[in-house]
């Protein structure tokens, strides 16, 4: 029993970094419509940046993970103006593509700067503590605080200020929106540099909770991040937060009775399960067929 | 000689862009998982021919096949392959919805095939692939690559043909057609993906698509 719960409190911790990366992912999907195959590669930005700047900043982990949003944020303004802008209105396939070219470039480049070993940073992971049930590392408590004070950031920008607003009315209808004076290119700018942020410092989190990280980092939480996003349904940032914390006691608890190589199989059944049964997400009503 | 090994490379990915085009050009459905059968006919081949592995090395089947009866297999395995993950993708799933499922399928057999190694021996892989051209043929090694750019040429005329005559067909107009918006397409080719019954030649039933 006990070794279950703290594969739940290691459930809860994946769950976090998840919700984050499936939110910017989700946010993405909101204003421009794209599912951006180079999203991983935001996190793996991120964590790059932190790892390169850990060392002017004396180990504080809190410069570290600004540094993260902040590279986070600048990769995800140029990838908005350098493709998704540049392929707007045409296929959704074709812009599939452009973005998972995106991302091979992104991986190719990280190794030859940082080379394709695993690198790892010099943070302490402080010790055990027992909160509850569970069994959480320092670093794991910061996570999972962390993600749940940035969902409520994310949360009061979207519901209470006027970018919140203009990014929920871009995202229902991008040329009604434009008629009605928002100006949607610079609010859809904004998003992507808020996707961005977000993902650079989940990429972080992601980084520092594995102990070591490579160039794929990004590429290989893709999936799990798809998946989450599909489940609270595509472009929903709400229900993404159920989706997350699904997805990652799913495969939390699947890896732990057999073998956590095989995460990735587990988020691919519960992918096939939502596709099948719930594809507009787990917390709708009505199940209508999906549209292209 | 060393052009001969860039030829025969691009007449290899001229094969598989020919494949691809017919899922995402014809059908307009993007398969990430593509790549996978490509991986999965290479694996299949080289453990249908080089017989019993040697322990610690393990892996499925060890057959001594002859090549030709092995690469008919081989591709039988990954029609199979494709036919599940068609199975499950193309369930009323479109565009962005179907590349993801592909590119979940694929991933998930990735993790599989490295980390299951009775499957294909994990991250080592199988090795040891019989040359057909130097054992049967008793080509030089030389000869045997110009010779192997040589049939790569012929399987690609041949797959261009084959492709050409098939877009021509009412099949391959039937499956184009599912490319367009399915008010637009459908009530024409009548479900396509399901059954080919109101295409004018009877008797073709096969679900492509």
């Amino acid at each position: 029993m006990s070794t279950f719960l703290i594969t739940v409190g290691v459930g809860l911790v994946t769950a976090a970094i998840l919700a984050l990366s499936a939110i910017a992912f989700t946010l993405e999907y909101a204003v421009s419509r794209v599912a951006n195959f180079a999203h991983g590669e935001l996190l793996t930005i991120g964590a790059y940046a932190a790892y390169t700047g850990q060392n002017y900043f004396h180990q504080n982990v809190a410069a570290a993970a600004l540094i993260a949003a902040a590279a986070g944020m600048l990769a995800g303004l140029a990838l908005n103006t350098s493709v998704i802008e540049q392929f707007r209105g045409r296929s959704p396939a074709t812009v599939l593509i452009a973005t998972l070219g995106v991302s091979l470039i992104v991986q190719n480049v990280l190794t030859m700067i940082y080379g394709a070993a695993d690198v790892s940073y010099s943070f302490a992971q402080g010790g055990l503590h027992h909160v509850g049930p569970f069994l959480w590392t320092t670093s794991d408590i910061e996570v999972i605080l962390s993600a749940v004070g940035v969902c409520g950031l994310i949360y009061l920008l979207l519901q209470h200020t006027r970018l919140g607003k203009a990014i929920r009315a871009v995202s229902q209808d991008r040329a009604l929106a434009q008629v009605s004076g928002i100006p949607a290119r610079r609010v859809v700018m904004q998003t992507w540099g808020l996707a961005g942020a977000v993902s650079g410092f989940a990429g972080f989190m992601l980084a520092d909770t594995l102990g070591t990280f490579g160039p794929t980092l990004g590429f290989g939480f893709l999936l799990l991040t798809i998946t989450a996003a599909v489940a609270g349904g595509l472009g929903r940032p709400y229900p993404t937060l159920g989706g997350a914390l699904l997805v990652g006691l799913v495969i939390q608890i699947g890896g732990a009775y057999t073998s956590s190589a095989y995460q990735n199989v587990y988020a691919f059944l519960l992918l096939v399960a939502l596709m099948l049964l719930r594809p507009n997400g787990l917390f709708v009503h009505s199940a209508r067929a999906v549209r292209a | 000689m060393y052009w001969v090994s860039v030829f025969t490379e691009a007449g290899i990915f001229a094969i598989l862009a020919l494949g691809l085009d017919m899922v995402w050009g014809w059908c307009g459905d993007f398969d990430l998982a593509f790549y996978g059968y490509l991986a999965l006919g290479s694996y299949m081949t080289m453990v249908l021919t080089i017989g019993r592995p040697t322990p610690p090395v393990e892996y499925i089947i060890g057959g001594r096949l002859p090549y030709p009866l092995a690469l008919v297999l081989a591709d039988v395995a990954v029609v199979a392959l494709a036919a599940v993950i068609g199975a499950i993708a193309l369930r009323n799933l479109r565009e962005i919805y179907f590349a993801v499922t592909t590119l979940g399928a694929v991933s998930a057999l990735y993790v599989w095939v490295e980390n299951y190694t009775p499957l294909f021996d994990g991250y080592n892989g199988v090795y040891g692939l019989i040359n057909p051209g130097q054992t049967l043929l008793r080509l030089t090694y030389d000869g045997y690559r110009v010779g192997f750019l040589g049939a790569v040429l012929v399987v690609l005329l041949l797959a261009y043909l084959l492709a050409q005559r098939l877009s021509r067909s009412p099949f391959g107009r039937m499956v184009r057609s599912v490319r367009e918006p399915r008010s637009r397409g459908w009530p024409a080719a009548c479900s396509p993906c399901s059954s080919a019954r109101s295409t004018r030649r009877p008797g073709r039933r096969r679900n492509f698509c």
